[in-house]
C-alpha cells in the first residue's frame, strides 16, 4: 500500500459511525460496541474524529476537554486526547502523525493552550506522541490483590480470546500458531491451555506431551502485563522457566501477555 | 479524635465538593469535580461509597469504589481526605471496609489504580496489594505557549507573593514568548514588555515548565541538567529561593483517566 494516500480527517457522525469506529477501537483497545460508542458520543464536550483512506473509516482519536488543577487552585482546560486507534491494515503509513497534528491544530483553535493524555511507554504509539511534541509527565503504580486466583486466571483467558477475536492483527498473528501450553503456577498450581486458530481453552487434565511448559508465577505474569517487566528479563532472570519450547513460541508468548501485536 | 464512618447520601455532595478542592490544592494534574459528578457519585444506592466523618458530623474523607459483578472485580476509584488529617488515619480504615465490602459481594480481585498519591504505598502493600509500577504514562504537550503563559500568570503572580525579602523584576521567556513580572511589597505585577533591565531572567522551553509545573521534574535538577537557563543579578542563594518558590515540586496526582 502507498505511503502517502489520500485520508480525509473529518468528525464522526452520531448514528452512522459507531459501528466502524467500534472496530477500530475494538482492534486496538479490545471489545467495543457500537451501542456504548453511541453513549459516549453523548457525552458533552466530547469530540470524536475519524479518518477515512479511499472511504474507509481507518482511523479514530477523540477529544474531550477537562479542567486540569496547574496549582494554586489554577484550573487550566485542556484538551484531554483519547481513543487513538488504526485499523492495523493501516498502520506505519504516518496516517496518525498527521491525524494528531490536525487534532492539535483542532484543540488550538477551540482557544485551549494545551492537550494530555494516557498512554503506555512501550506502545508504538508513544512514538507518535513524542513527535507531536508530548513529553512524559508520570508514570504510575497500580495496586491489585488477587482474593481468587482460579477465576483470575479463568477471566483472562476469556478477555484474551475475546480480545483477538476482534482483531485482525492478533489473529493474523495466532493464524499458523496451535499449541498446547502448560503453565506451571506458583499460585495456582499446573493449568493446561490449547490455543487453537486464536482461541484459548482451558484443558482439565494436563496433556501429554505438551508444546510449551512454562514454570513462573502470576505475580510476574501480571508484571509483564502491566509493562513493569519485559518478558526476556523475566526468562533472563529466572522468573519465567521456559521448561519447553522454541524462540519463536517465546515471542508469541510475549505478544499474548502483552497484547500487543506488532513487531 | 472520635471518626465515624457511613455510607455517603446524596446530601454529602456539596461538603464532599468542598474537600475534594481542598485535597486538590496539594497535588496537580487533578481534573475540576463539579458538584454534579459528585452527586451522581454518592446517588448510587450501593455500598461501595463510604464517608468519614467528624465528632460534630462534618465529612472528612469519602472513598468511591465500585464493583463490577460480570468480572468479580472491586475497584477503588477515589480517596479524599481533608488536608488537615492524617491521609493514612482516615484512609485507612475507609479501604479495609470497602475491601470487607468487595469479600462478602465475592470479589476475585481488588485493584486500586489512581495516579499518584505517595500515600498509597504505605497503604496498600500492608493490606497485602501487589504492587506493580506499570508503564502508563501521562503525556502533555504546551500547544500555544503566548496563551499558556497568560492562563499561568495567576499562578506565578501567587507564588512570587509569598516570596518574602525580595522586589524586583522577573522575566520568563518560553520558546520566545515573554512574560513580566514585577514584585514590590505583596504587589506583584504582569505585563508584556519592558524598557527595563530584569533581576532574573528564567529561558526554559515549553516541555520544561509544563513539566516543571506537573511536578515531573525538580528545578534544581532542571538547571544542572540545562533545561532551563537562568541569567541573575542576584545572589545565588535568592535566585534558588526565588526558583524554589516559583516551582515548587509538587504531587502529580491524577484521580480520573480519560
Amino acid at each position: 500500500m502507498k505511503r502517502n494516500m489520500r485520508c480525509v480527517m473529518r468528525e464522526a457522525r452520531k448514528g452512522k459511525d459507531e459501528t466502524q469506529i467500534a472496530r477500530i477501537l475494538s482492534e486496538c483497545f479490545g471489545p467495543v460496541t457500537p451501542r456504548q460508542l453511541s453513549r459516549w458520543l453523548d457525552k458533552p464536550g466530547v469530540k470524536d474524529f475519524v479518518c477515512e483512506v479511499e472511504g474507509k473509516t481507518v482511523s479514530h482519536i477523540d477529544i474531550e476537554f477537562k479542567d486540569l488543577h496547574l496549582g494554586e487552585g489554577v484550573y487550566l482546560k485542556t484538551g484531554g486526547i483519547g481513543g487513538v486507534c488504526t485499523c492495523s491494515d493501516y498502520r506505519r503509513r504516518g496516517l496518525m502523525t498527521d491525524m494528531m497534528q490536525q487534532t492539535l491544530e483542532y484543540i488550538k483553535k477551540a482557544n485551549v493552550s494545551n492537550s494530555a493524555l494516557y498512554t503506555g511507554l512501550r506502545l508504538p504509539a508513544h512514538r507518535i506522541y513524542q513527535r507531536s511534541g508530548f513529553c512524559d509527565v508520570q508514570t504510575w503504580p497500580f495496586y491489585v490483590k488477587i482474593l481468587n486466583f482460579t477465576y483470575v486466571f479463568r477471566r483472562w483467558l476469556r478477555d484474551i480470546n475475546r480480545a483477538i477475536k476482534v482483531s485482525n492483527i492478533a489473529q493474523r498473528t495466532l493464524h499458523d500458531w496451535n499449541r498446547i501450553i502448560v503453565l506451571e503456577l506458583k499460585d495456582l498450581g499446573v493449568q493446561s491451555i490449547r490455543l487453537n486458530s486464536g482461541h484459548f481453552r482451558r484443558l482439565a487434565k494436563s496433556p501429554r506431551p505438551a508444546d510449551i511448559v512454562i514454570a513462573t508465577s502470576w505475580e510476574t505474569l501480571l508484571r509483564i502485563m502491566w509493562g513493569e517487566l519485559k518478558f526476556e528479563d523475566a526468562i533472563a532472570t529466572g522468573k519465567i522457566q521456559m521448561k519447553k519450547g522454541s524462540a519463536y513460541d517465546s515471542r508469541m508468548l510475549k505478544k499474548i501477555l502483552t497484547s500487543i501485536w506488532d513487531e | 479524635m472520635a471518626l465515624q464512618m457511613r455510607q455517603m447520601q446524596v446530601d454529602d455532595a456539596e461538603q464532599m465538593h468542598k474537600l475534594y478542592q481542598q485535597f486538590c490544592l496539594n497535588f496537580v494534574g487533578c481534573t475540576r469535580r463539579n458538584l454534579k459528578q459528585l452527586r451522581q457519585i454518592s446517588r448510587k444506592r450501593d455500598n461501595t461509597r463510604w464517608v468519614t466523618i467528624d465528632e460534630k458530623g462534618r465529612i472528612i474523607g469519602y472513598i468511591y469504589a465500585a464493583y463490577v459483578k460480570g468480572r468479580r472485580t472491586g475497584r477503588i476509584i477515589e480517596i479524599i481526605t481533608d488536608p488537615k488529617y492524617d491521609f493514612i488515619t482516615i484512609a485507612q480504615p475507609l479501604i479495609s471496609k470497602i475491601c470487607d465490602v468487595f469479600l462478602e459481594k465475592g470479589a476475585a480481585q481488588v485493584q486500586a489504580g489512581t495516579i499518584l498519591n505517595p500515600h498509597y504505598s504505605e497503604i496498600f502493600p500492608r493490606m497485602g496489594f501487589l504492587c506493580i509500577n506499570t508503564d502508563g504514562v501521562f503525556m502533555y504537550t504546551i500547544i500555544d505557549v503566548a496563551q499558556f503563559l497568560n492562563e499561568i500568570t495567576s499562578i506565578i503572580v501567587h507564588r512570587l507573593r509569598k516570596l518574602n525579602r525580595w522586589d524586583g523584576l522577573l522575566q520568563i521567556t518560553c520558546e520566545n514568548q515573554h512574560k513580566f513580572f514585577r514584585k514590590k511589597g505583596d504587589v506583584v505585577q504582569p505585563f508584556l514588555s519592558t524598557k527595563y533591565p530584569t533581576d532574573c531572567h528564567v529561558v526554559l522551553t515549553a516541555n520544561t515548565l509544563a513539566r516543571l509545573l506537573l511536578g515531573a521534574v525538580d528545578v534544581q535538577k532542571a538547571l544542572t541538567e540545562n533545561l532551563m537557563r537562568v541569567e541573575t543579578t542576584l545572589p545565588r542563594k535568592k535566585t534558588d529561593e526565588l526558583l524554589d518558590t516559583l516551582f515548587p515540586l509538587k504531587q502529580f496526582l491524577a484521580l480520573d483517566y480519560w
